[in-house]
């Protein structure tokens, strides 16, 4: 059951993408109207009437939405983590853990600010990157090359 | 007189049962890194009651909204070294869960990978409480 809601819900933002690439099957005669509106159409997405969209944004969010609910479909069993690619939001998030491990290399510090950053990064990060920065991050704090600023949570 | 008596009798018994509730087996275990085998262990009471102000000791688990649960474990030494290990193994994770408020934990890290290799806690009456 569960497999055919997911299926469901990809093939509806596959048509919505469609949509907007205009490539979406013509609707249905009934839902066609050639009346001229007398006020502008509603707005999607919450976007006002004659508002650009930027169609790379709009096709990375569906498809993380996408991915996200397979995911959350799929038995844990599965490893939906190496079925399927990360995210552009993990991508980014993944991108930024890696810099602040980088920065502290570079200054033997691990402050509190940068636990605060890395803890807000680590909720959007999936299982493996979560694990790849910390691989990168506790061995040179074990070898004393990075000092803990503070004491607390390293994140 | 005999007041005094039964008084003294009844002081001496009061004294001879607090003796006995301070008596008993007892050990700190403070902060310590052994690097060489990549083993940090510490009694919290211990830790927490060091005369120093750098020994530390702790495990917390970060369970995000989707995904596995980590697990990570510190220990600070009283020359201002640290060293920690992190872990999603839930036979670990559920070890980490398991610290009471005076236990000691002992973890072996991975010097590569910064992974926990094990936990353990252990509770007992050896220990002493945290102070103030």
């Amino acid at each position: 059951m569960r497999y055919v809601i997911v299926a469901l819900a990809a093939l509806g933002a596959g048509v919505l993408l469609g949509q907007f690439r205009g490539v979406a099957p013509t609707p249905p005669a009934a839902l066609v109207t050639t009346a001229a509106p007398t006020s502008p159409p509603p707005s999607v997405f919450g976007l006002a009437p004659g508002a650009q969209i930027d169609l790379n944004a709009f096709k990375n969010e569906v498809r993380d939405i996408v991915q996200k609910e397979v995911r959350a479909a799929l038995p844990p069993s599965a490893a939906p983590n190496k079925l399927l690619p990360p995210t552009a939001d993990e991508l980014q998030a993944h991108e930024r853990g890696r810099e602040l491990v980088t920065n502290s290399l570079s200054t033997h510090r691990w402050t509190r600010d940068q636990g605060l950053q890395l803890r807000l990064l680590m909720g959007r990060m999936n299982d493996q990157q979560r694990k790849d920065v910390l691989s990168a991050l506790i061995p040179p704090i074990n070898r004393q090359e990075i000092k803990l600023d503070s004491p607390g949570p390293l994140f | 007189m005999r007041k005094l008596g039964w008084a003294t009798a009844i002081y001496a018994a009061l004294a001879l049962v607090v003796g006995t509730a301070f008596a008993g087996s007892k050990v700190s275990i403070i902060a310590t890194i052994d690097t060489t085998n990549h083993l940090a262990y510490g009694a919290i009471g211990s830790v927490r009651n060091s005369a120093d102000t750098l020994s530390s000791i702790a495990c917390y688990v970060y369970t995000p909204a989707q995904g596995k649960a980590t697990g990570l474990c510190g220990v600070g030494d009283a020359q201002g070294n640290f060293v920690m290990c992190s872990t999603t193994d839930a036979g670990i994770i559920a070890t980490i869960e398991s610290i009471a408020n005076d236990s000691l934990i002992s973890f072996v890290y991975d010097a590569t990978s910064g992974d926990c290799v094990d936990v353990q806690i252990n509770s007992n009456s050896q220990f002493e409480p945290k102070a103030l």
